[in-house]
């Protein structure tokens, strides 16, 4: 199973990673460690399951934040699309509970212009391939 | 009833009962001390709650999902209370650290619900064409 993200995630990530004295500076690292070794089924089972039709399943991962010591609960929140035809999982979305880009909810119109933009990079191959076991590098 | 729904009300008559011990708690330090662990256990529990019932969640049709909703509008009734009644002890300070861990879950079962409100029982037809779109690609 391949690890892809689109732009909307990497400009969210960035934004978080920017400045380590926001508190953000381990969201690679606990991407890593909530999907590393998982099957779509593993993901399926252990996270909340947002959206289903056919091959396509939207899900919200709650996440760990290491780097204030903050459990899955109050940490950050990771939207991925698991796609069984192209058998890949997309992270669409970071953010997180708390602190200066802290969110609570994202609105519908907010999942669709997520789905927009990966059916869009999806269509144009301009999804970037991630590798999860060296802190979210992409893979060239 | 489903075994979704009896783990979400058994959780709800915990909370209630853990709210008349905190109510009728005073500032004595063992009494503090008490409240203290009741309340991180009520955390625990509310964590582990959520976490527990989210696989059976996924698996809910939508009138499943529909039917459950109002037990966890129960629940999410219930934590409010608690975090008015601890918002309001005169020795709020002392059992700070507990109130904002049980809180933090509050907030959680308010994100639960939301979610199903919002996407798993809503009939959104733009978010399914899009999805649908995306499985024709």
């Amino acid at each position: 199973m391949d690890i892809l993200s689109t732009s909307t995630f990497r400009e969210a990530k960035d934004l978080l990673i920017k400045r380590p004295e926001n508190g953000y500076g381990s969201c690679c690292k606990d991407i890593c460690d909530a999907l590393t070794d998982l099957t779509f089924d593993d993901i399926y089972n252990l996270h909340f399951l947002i959206r289903e039709t056919g091959d396509i399943r939207i899900i919200k991962v709650r996440l760990k934040n290491s780097f204030q010591k903050i459990g899955s609960s109050s940490g950050y929140r990771l939207i991925i699309l698991g796609n069984k035809k192209y058998n890949h999982i997309a992270l669409l979305k970071i953010y997180p509970k708390r602190g200066k880009y802290g969110q609570s909810d994202l609105r519908d119109f907010e999942y669709k212009e997520l789905l927009k933009t990966y059916s869009k990079e999806l269509v144009e191959k301009r999804l970037v391939l991630h590798n999860l076991n060296n802190d979210l590098t992409p893979i060239v | 009833m489903t075994g979704i729904e009896e783990k979400v009300i058994r959780f709800e008559q915990e909370n209630e009962k853990a709210q008349k011990f905190v109510l009728g708690g005073d500032e004595h330090l063992d009494i503090i001390l008490q409240v203290r662990n009741v309340v991180d256990g009520l955390s625990e529990r509310f964590s582990a709650l959520l976490t527990n019932i989210t696989p059976d969640v996924n698996n809910l049709s939508t009138q499943q999902v529909t039917a459950l909703i109002p037990s966890l509008l129960n629940l999410y009734s219930t934590s409010i209370r608690m975090v008015a009644i601890l918002k309001k002890l005169p020795w709020i300070l002392d059992v700070r650290t507990s109130a904002q861990k049980y809180y933090v879950e509050v907030e959680n079962l308010r994100e639960f619900i939301y979610d199903l409100e919002n996407f798993r029982t809503s009939d959104d037809d733009e978010l399914t064409k899009i999805i649908g779109h995306i499985n024709d690609l």
